[in-house]
């Protein structure tokens, strides 16, 4: 990589990279920062949208948190006249799931400077703010101790797609010194120009880094491909798609989590799913007994038959599930062979289109 | 409606379908006579059609959401509001002037009334007669009342007249008194007709009645027609292939081609044209059973854009293609199997058996059209007159339709009926057509002579296309013909060497931008357009005056000095440039034109030596007398395969050719003076075409149809219709009928726009829609766009087809089937 540059760090990284969006801001060439930051009332990291250069320089874009996805958000913002441009930070899942969002006119990418890190993994909500009261500096500790990225989420620590794909700036922070320093790569025409503004001298990568990536990406893929295998048996039959998702409340957090589900109103929440207490009857004097609420595995399946093919694997719908159902790796393994199949993966460009538009009986059957 | 136009249309096959339709989508009303009970001729005992290989029943139906008509299977019958269908119908003669003609009919036998009979089939057991299946009379007797068609239900039975013996046995049986001698049969006259079509479509050549290579002597030898209902799912052997002699699988099957066509000895001097695709087309269906299948062929006839693809695929499945017209078939003592006894080469012979031999027919020599045919006021369409595949006939009889309005345009009013209620939604009622050949000028003039605005646009600074030079004189005289009256026509506006450049607005109030000829803008304001932009031929790219372009060779022909047109030789390559990639596709043209071109120079030079370098003579119909004709007058041909074609180099004195002897198998030298090739024709401006119009152009850039051969000369845009070369290689005289049938399309279209046009088939959930706008790219018509007013995805009512891509995607079901709820769909189970 040739767009690639070091800036030296003074022992946080975070700050580092609050002062380079401050910049941002400085220079005009966004008017507000979307990124993570802590606010009177909570000590959980939360979306904000940022305009202070005050409030920028305090925020903490590389904590290790991701109380809601972020994508929904800077899509929501994004569709704003063009004065509001925005630099948004979010996590590489994030950011692919803000790419199928703007694929569906639900986000407008021209309105937004993208700016995305290599991500070892989030901390659970519950997690993080356990961890934050034994360390006062999680959101820099967590980069420096091994052991504290292993506290990361189930998904993430089996996620595969840690390094942005479709962003103008990316932040490095694999296989480097990061008391030292952080690396900031560039990427498209909007890259270019602000790293011509920002005054990024460009520099080498070292063998270190490319090491670093390579040994996540092993042990990534291998949590992964275990993770896909046993998730694949559970499911492989009715029965156990339905003992996988047994436990399920019928509260449809996960839908209402999930950063691709874009409908205004989804079908879950009308008539269709309804509960008509005379077919209720209907149904259980004819089973004997019924389990309600229902249709709750029509739910699920209705979910997989529109979302598989874009799951991003972000995991929040495993994270607000009060059962803890492991929805995010029924999701995701479903998703990896629909995606598979369709020679699609969603989030890696907006100029790909969604599967349903594109397909063709011809071709694709 | 206009009631002062009341047309008869004459056979119910697909042929008379359309037309019918299309007389009644122009507002007139129509008396729809068939001989036989079910609607569907000839088509109802072909289960599946190439080069899908599915049924398309319902692809000929219009769609209406009002459920007057609907896209439904023509096997359950035919209904229409403005059309009166009147089965079992015999016309014996029409007499008369146009605009009052008519017609003597005759109603004939019993009629089982589908609403009484319950399907209990009682009368079959007292029926006396014995009679071959009329479906398949092949593959066994059934009674005088039968089903009247495969795929019907029980309770569609219909009683032959020819065989029926009127006993009444079945009426003293019936338990519901289904059955009833039709009031009023016998002959019966209709008046006051004002225009006819006849379609009754061809009779079939019947090899048995010519003990054809032993074809009735033979049960295991069937024609094509008795194939189809042999393979058929509901056939006689439930689609499972067995001998019709013992019932033994088939294993193995050969079609025997031209079969009463292509023979002098029948007196059968054409090509009947289709049966080559059928046959291919059979083959593949056995081949997917697992037969081993083999063809025995003279020429592949497979003309056009499409049809070389669906041979490849032919070979590519196996299916074995051997050129030669076997001699004899004998069943040895013993054997189940009959043996086929061919020469595939001079002093090779071969013996082969097979379970079950195919003889493709096509139409009965001896057939001829009926005297009162010929009655001025009475339209023969092209269907009747020759053997055509679906999409042909379907253009014929739409261009038989436009025939006979014109006809009869004087007294026939623009169909009446009110302006279309909304007014944003209104079509506007002139038309843009696009190219001034053959195909553009007839379908300019078919319009304007049913008073329809037309604005003819034309690239080049003269009309007639191509065909202005064409060798044929009465081609060429068409064309000048069509040219003067079109430049004459006052409801006809022509635009030479005019640009488009773009085109845009809703389905029907379209918007064409231009530069005319002195490059100053205009707008077009007009409701549909036909797009008819021909083809150019390829160029052949030599310096060398002795290698000529076919296309290029009628003018240097006729030129005393031409370079050999003394006594010298002359070699034609045909396909030197097409049939294989990147042009795998046959331009149609040019077998016909090298044929014309050799026969003359012999005519010329009777001296001169003609040699054609050939893989497949295609031409078709009567065309092949010119075919038989250059092989009496002593032109040479010689077939060469795709994969060794000849070769030539261009010496000092001479043009050398070096091809292979396929019957000597041995090399081949001639130093020719004169070397001809066909590289065939290109659509040059159909890709710019269907970029402006926004519709689907082919892999090789011809104007793509909404489907090849229930829509022909629809695009898959309301509004946009497609004919002539750009759409699919034809000759002159079929593009100027595809221009007469495009207009009457485009007519019909028009129409929609002074009906009560009852609405859209998909309503849309405005609070519901996140305008994420998968309906608006899922939609194959156009017909979806974001609304303005109410902030979500609006239907183009006149645009929408009722395909539902755009339900299918929408993940809200923001998008839903008008009048159709979830709810009510449930219900349905």
């Amino acid at each position: 990589m040739h767009n690639f540059t070091l800036i030296k760090t003074k022992g946080d990284p975070g700050r580092t990279v609050n002062s380079l969006l401050a910049g941002l801001v400085e220079k005009e060439l966004v008017q507000g920062v979307l990124t993570l930051a802590v606010g009177p009332f909570s000590s959980l990291p939360m979306p904000s949208l940022l305009c202070s250069i005050e409030q920028i320089k305090n925020s903490s874009p590389l904590a290790p948190a991701a109380g809601v996805s972020a994508a929904v958000h800077a899509a929501r913002i994004s569709r704003g006249p063009e004065k509001f441009r925005t630099a948004a930070v979010l996590r590489p899942c994030e950011l692919r799931a803000l790419v199928e969002l703007a694929k569906l006119n639900q986000a407008r990418l021209e309105n937004l400077v993208l700016i995305s890190m290599e991500c070892p993994g989030r901390l659970e909500n519950r997690r993080y703010l356990e961890l934050r009261s034994e360390h006062p500096d999680l959101d820099v500790d967590y980069y420096l101790h091994p052991d504290l990225q292993a506290e990361a989420s189930g998904t993430c620590l089996s996620c595969t797609d840690f390094i942005p794909e479709y962003v103008h700036l990316g932040i490095c922070l694999l296989g480097l010194d990061l008391k030292q320093e952080i690396g900031i790569s560039w990427h498209q025409e909007q890259g270019e120009e602000l790293a011509r503004v920002m005054e990024f001298v460009s520099g080498q990568e070292s063998d270190s880094r490319r090491q670093a990536i390579k040994e996540l990406e092993a042990a990534r893929k291998n949590a992964w491909l275990n993770l896909q295998e046993k998730t694949a048996q559970e499911i492989s039959t009715p029965e156990g798609l339905q003992k996988a998702i047994g436990d399920c409340l019928g509260c449809f957090n996960c839908q209402r989590a999930c950063p691709v589900c874009f409908c205004r109103d989804c079908v879950s929440s009308r008539e269709a799913f309804e509960q008509d207490p005379e077919e209720l009857y209907d149904r259980g004097a004819r089973k004997g007994s019924l389990r309600l609420p229902t249709d709750l595995t029509m739910f699920h399946l209705t979910r997989l038959a529109h979302m598989a093919h874009a799951c991003v694997g972000c995991g929040q719908c495993s994270s607000v599930c009060p059962s803890r159902i492991p929805l995010a790796d029924i999701f995701r393994t479903t998703g990896a062979s629909t995606q598979e199949e369709l020679g699609y993966r969603p989030g890696r460009s907006p100029d790909e289109p969604v599967p349903l538009v594109r397909f063709s009986e011809e071709k694709d059957t | 409606m206009n009631q002062n136009v009341r047309a008869l249309v004459i056979g119910a096959g697909i042929s008379g379908i359309r037309a019918a339709l299309d007389l009644a989508e122009a507002g007139h009303s129509v008396l729809l006579t068939e001989k036989a009970l079910a609607p569907g001729g000839l088509l109802l005992s072909l289960d599946r059609q190439f080069p899908d290989n599915h049924c398309g029943l319902c692809r000929i139906l219009p769609g209406d959401i009002t459920g007057r008509v609907w896209n439904a299977c023509m096997r359950r019958g035919f209904g229409h509001p403005d059309i009166e269908y009147l089965p079992g119908v015999e016309v014996l003669d029409i007499q008369g002037t146009p605009g009052n003609l008519s017609a003597l009919m005759n109603r004939r036998g019993l009629k089982v009334d589908p609403q009484k009979c319950t399907g209990c089939l009682e009368c079959l057991k007292v029926c006396p007669v014995s009679q071959p299946y009329p479906l398949a009379p092949g593959l066994g007797q059934c009674k005088a009342v039968h089903p009247s068609a495969p795929h019907k239900p029980d309770n569609w039975l219909s009683i032959n007249p020819d065989a029926c013996t009127l006993c009444g046995k079945c009426m003293e049986v019936c338990p519901t008194g289904a059955i009833h001698a039709a009031e009023g049969n016998g002959p019966e006259s209709m008046d006051k007709l004002s225009l006819a079509v006849l379609a009754t479509g061809v009779e079939y050549f019947d090899p048995q009645l010519h003990n054809h290579l032993g074809c009735g002597h033979w049960p295991d030898a069937i024609t094509s027609l008795d194939f189809e209902r042999l393979i058929s799912g509901v056939g006689p052997t439930r689609g499972v292939l067995r001998r019709p002699s013992d019932l033994g699988k088939v294993r193995k099957a050969a079609w025997i081609q031209c079969a009463g066509s292509r023979n002098l000895k029948l007196n059968a001097d054409h090509c009947s044209g289709i049966c080559c695709m059928i046959a291919l087309k059979q083959a593949l269906l056995a081949r997917e059973k697992g037969m081993q299948c083999a063809l025995f062929y003279m020429d592949l006839r497979t003309p056009g854009r499409n049809w070389q693809k669906y041979l490849n695929q032919a070979q590519q499945k196996g299916i074995r293609l051997i050129r030669c017209r076997p001699h004899s078939i004998v069943r040895d003592p013993g054997e189940d199997s009959l043996r086929i006894a061919y020469a595939p080469a001079p002093g090779e012979q071969r013996d082969e058996n097979f379970d079950l031999i195919v003889f493709s027919v096509g139409r009965d020599p001896g057939y001829k059209l009926p005297a009162w045919a010929g009655q001025e006021g009475v339209i023969v369409t092209k269907g009747s007159e020759r053997v055509l595949d679906i999409a042909g006939s379907l253009i014929a009889a739409s261009a038989a339709a436009g025939r006979a309005l014109r006809s009869f345009s004087d007294s026939c009013a623009q169909p009446g009926g009110e302006a279309y209620v909304s007014e944003h939604e209104h079509i506007h009622p002139s038309v843009l057509v696009v190219g001034g050949g053959p195909a553009g000028l007839s379908a300019a003039l078919s319009l304007a002579e049913q008073k329809t605005q037309v604005v003819l646009v034309e690239k080049k600074d003269h009309l007639g296309g191509h065909a202005i030079k064409s060798m044929v004189p009465e081609v060429r005289e068409q064309v000048l013909e069509l040219r003067d009256k079109v430049q004459k026509h006052p409801e006809i506006e022509v635009l030479n060497e005019a640009r488009l450049q773009s085109c845009t607005g809703p389905a029907g109030r379209f918007v064409a931008r231009l530069l005319d000829a002195r490059g100053h803008k205009r707008e077009v304001k007009h409701g549909a357009a036909i797009l008819a932009c021909g083809t150019n031929p390829s160029r052949v790219e030599t310096e060398d005056p002795r290698i000529i372009n076919v296309f290029d060779l009628p003018e240097k022909l006729l030129s005393p000095d031409a370079p050999g047109n003394s006594s010298g030789r002359t070699v034609f390559i045909l396909c030197s440039g097409t049939r294989r990639e990147p042009a795998d596709y046959c331009s149609k043209v040019c077998c016909q034109l090298a044929l014309r071109q050799a026969i003359e120079i012999r005519r010329l030079n009777p001296e001169s030596e003609v040699t054609i370098f050939y893989r497949d003579i295609i031409v078709q119909g009567d065309d092949e007398q010119l075919y038989t004709r250059a092989r009496s007058d002593g032109v040479c041909f010689i077939p060469y395969l795709p994969e060794k074609p000849p070769v030539f180099q261009a010496g000092e004195k001479s043009v050398t050719v070096q091809g292979v002897d396929p019957y000597l198998k041995e090399d081949l030298q001639i130093e020719a003076d004169r070397l001809i090739l066909a590289s065939g024709v290109i659509p040059e401006s159909a890709s710019d075409l269907a970029r402006i119009f926004d519709i689907q152009s082919t892999e090789h850039g011809f104007l793509k149809e909404a489907d090849v051969k229930y829509r022909p000369l629809d695009s898959v845009r309301a509004g946009i219709f497609v004919c002539g070369s750009g759409r699919n290689p034809v000759l002159a005289g079929e593009a100027v009928l595809e221009g007469e049938a495009a207009a009457q399309t485009a007519l019909s279209w028009l129409a929609r726009g002074r009906r009560n046009w009852p609405g859209s088939f998909v309503r849309v959930k405005t609070a519901l829609c996140s305008l994420c706008a998968m309906c608006l790219q899922a939609c194959p018509f156009k017909a979806r766009y974001p609304d303005e007013h109410t902030g979500a995805m609006a239907v183009d009512a006149l645009a929408c087809q009722g395909c539902g891509a755009c339900i299918a995607v929408c993940p809200n079901k923001a998008s839903a089937w008008a009048g159709q709820e979830e709810e009510e769909m449930h219900e349905l189970e």
